[in-house]
């Protein structure tokens, strides 16, 4: 397993370096000048100049990258062109913001997917399936941005209430404030996750429960709950597991979006005024930090995986 | 399916439109009696199509004038109401599908293009040059395909034509890898083998015997990427990188001063999120739908 897991990192370096290439040359191809932003109309070509220098942007490109490299390595991802502050520094502020959203949500998709999804296979093409499924396409189609705008609108004109949308409480300050505040996004976040995880819960559920020792289990007179729960479940999650692990990458993306709405000072508005801005140094960071969340959450799925499915041996 | 029907002698194709026309209308039929749900959401997308095309007829006002009937309730002069500049937003909506119509099938068309081109050669060719171009799949799909939009969109500057390349370019890596499993098992039937030892090139043999068994696949992937194209594109106009703010699109309509105006005047927040949410849940059905008619084996995925 060890060797595997290692296998695995080695394989996810191609990966990261083509993502932090990329990434590295399209900021600074497109046109859109940092200096110029930054120093604004006024300034002058030396003035401008200065500051690139100053930044170390006229250097050739392979040169600036590997002199990214080389202080990523040493946990020094370079200072923000615009506020000064190291990109780490602006990580750490800003990641676990976004990723306690994001996590919040993977829990809340799992909490409410699954159970509607074997209840949906139970009670296979009844009403209650019908609507489970109904709903789930529904949340599939509604942008994550709207539900949140409705979220805060009709409870206040109907009763006068509104989640939170202002002031930030950190976890380990308050966790009942944090929590609240966090909660309504973290649901909007997951609904369309909760969808997935629902339709994909109930047709594996149906899988399983076809197959043969399903039906042995139940003619040796096994209890339906425990064959349902024990032998049904167990197996039907395996797929499930999988798809919840590489959801969190796509719900960190969605956290950026609603992040907006509710006002939560997470990665969303600083990745976007970063784009905004051409703040290159900071753009790679947060680049790295989608690539790394994504190859790592990747390799734990697949660990998960050999767990759950003692078949599967790496 | 694709099948290539080749006239026989004797048999000119041309007498056959009756027939064949007939054979369209029975499928049609069939596929309604068999997939209501389906059929429905053709309905609406043909709907949509018929708003976007007859937009300056169906609306009630121009889209883009202000007047000082700030904040009006959805009535008989404003069937949806008025917005925070007077603008009518029945007809901002009715002018909206324009665009979301033009972004979504202009992006899933270079998103299908660009990845069924990529899928089919990395597979064809196999071994290095597989695992080389998968590496750069990999790249691109450790994004979350609205971050990866949102970092295209906002570096490149947001233009109709930017957002429909940037959603396109997001959706290739997602149909090259999807469109990959199939060719490899596909190349190693004996007719492909056939046509390759008969001396056919590789893009012949890709073109003429592996790519009409996957065109219903194609066809699935992509009108089921039709809905979250339009998602794409209204969560860029929310955050202000889709169009012009003058051409009226659902995103936008959510967005900026609107947001501060909604406790009083609820319909902002109603309708343009109505209209979204609709045309992506028929496109979505439409896909399923499809899925289950052409390609049993993808049903439940």
């Amino acid at each position: 397993m060890a060797k595997y897991i290692v296998q695995r990192l080695i394989l996810a370096i191609p990966v990261i370096i083509i993502v932090t290439v990329g990434v590295f040359i399209l900021v600074r191809v497109i046109p859109g000048d940092v200096a110029a932003l930054r120093l604004g109309a006024q300034a002058t070509p030396e003035q401008l100049d200065q500051f690139r220098e100053q930044h170390g942007l006229l250097r050739p490109l392979p040169i600036q990258y590997g002199d990214w490299v080389w202080g990523a390595i040493r946990g020094d991802l370079d200072r923000s062109l615009w506020e000064g502050r190291a990109v780490t520094t602006v990580i750490i502020e800003k990641f676990p913001v976004t990723m306690e959203l994001a996590i919040l949500s993977v829990i809340l998709s799992a909490a409410i997917g699954v159970p509607l999804g074997v209840l949906s296979a139970v009670k296979q093409d009844t009403w209650v399936d019908q609507l489970v499924r109904f709903v789930a396409v529904l949340f599939l189609a509604i942008p994550a941005f709207w539900l949140a705008i409705l979220i805060i609108t009709f409870p206040s004109i109907w009763w006068s209430w509104t989640p939170p949308t202002s002031g930030w409480t950190h976890l380990w300050e308050n966790p009942a404030t944090n929590l609240w505040r966090i909660f309504w996004p973290a649901m909007v976040i997951s609904a369309s996750s909760v969808a997935l995880i629902l339709r994909l819960t109930r047709s594996s559920m149906l899988e399983v429960l076809r197959q043969d020792f399903i039906r042995t289990a139940r003619s040796k007179g096994l209890a339906d709950r425990i064959v349902l729960y024990r032998h049904a479940l167990k197996n039907a999650l395996i797929p499930v597991v999988t798809v919840l692990g590489l959801q969190l990458s796509v719900l960190l993306g969605g956290a950026v979006i609603v992040e907006q709405v509710f006002a939560i000072p997470g990665m969303g508005r600083s990745m976007l005024q970063a784009v905004f801005q051409r703040d290159y140094p900071l753009i790679q960071g947060y680049v790295l930090v989608f690539a790394t969340v994504y190859v790592l959450m990747n390799l734990l799925v697949d660990v998960a995986y050999s767990y759950l499915d003692p078949r599967i041996r790496y | 399916m694709a099948v290539t029907t080749k006239a026989l002698p004797g048999q000119p194709g041309l007498t056959h439109t009756p027939h064949v026309s007939r054979r369209v209308a029975g499928g049609l039929w069939k596929f309604t009696r068999t997939k209501p749900l389906g059929a429905a959401s053709a309905l609406v997308a043909i709907g949509l199509v018929v708003v976007a095309v007859a937009a300056p007829l169906i609306a009630t006002h121009d889209p883009r004038e202000m007047s000082v009937e700030r904040f009006q309730a959805p009535g008989a002069d404003f069937w949806f109401g008025s917005d925070h500049l007077g603008r009518d937003i029945f007809s901002r909506v009715v002018y909206g599908s324009q665009l979301s119509l033009i972004i979504s099938l202009t992006a899933v068309t270079i998103g299908t293009v660009a990845g069924t081109f990529v899928g089919l050669t990395s597979a064809y060719i196999g071994g290095r040059v597989d695992l080389v171009i998968q590496r750069f799949v990999d790249a691109m799909l450790s994004f979350p395909g609205l971050v990866f939009a949102i970092a295209l969109v906002g570096l490149v500057g947001p233009s109709i034509k930017n957002v429909a390349i940037a959603i396109g370019i997001v959706t290739a890596p997602s149909m090259a890898r999807i469109i990959r499993g199939p060719v490899f098992a596909i190349k190693e039937n004996a007719y492909v083998e056939a046509a390759r030892a008969t001396g056919g090139n590789s893009w012949r043999v890709m073109a003429r015997h592996i790519l009409p068994n996957i065109t219903p696949l194609i066809i699935v992937i992509s009108t089921s990427r039709l809905g979250a194209a339009i998602l794409i594109e209204s969560g860029l106009s929310f955050l202000g990188l889709g169009p012009s703010p003058d051409t009226p699109t659902w995103g936008q309509m959510l967005s900026g001063d609107a947001l501060y105006a909604l406790e009083i005047a609820w319909w902002l927040a109603l309708f343009p999120g109505l209209a979204i949410t609709l045309v992506v849940l028929s496109f979505n059905l439409l896909g399923d739908a499809l899925r289950d008619v052409m390609d049993p084996h993808l049903r439940g995925r």
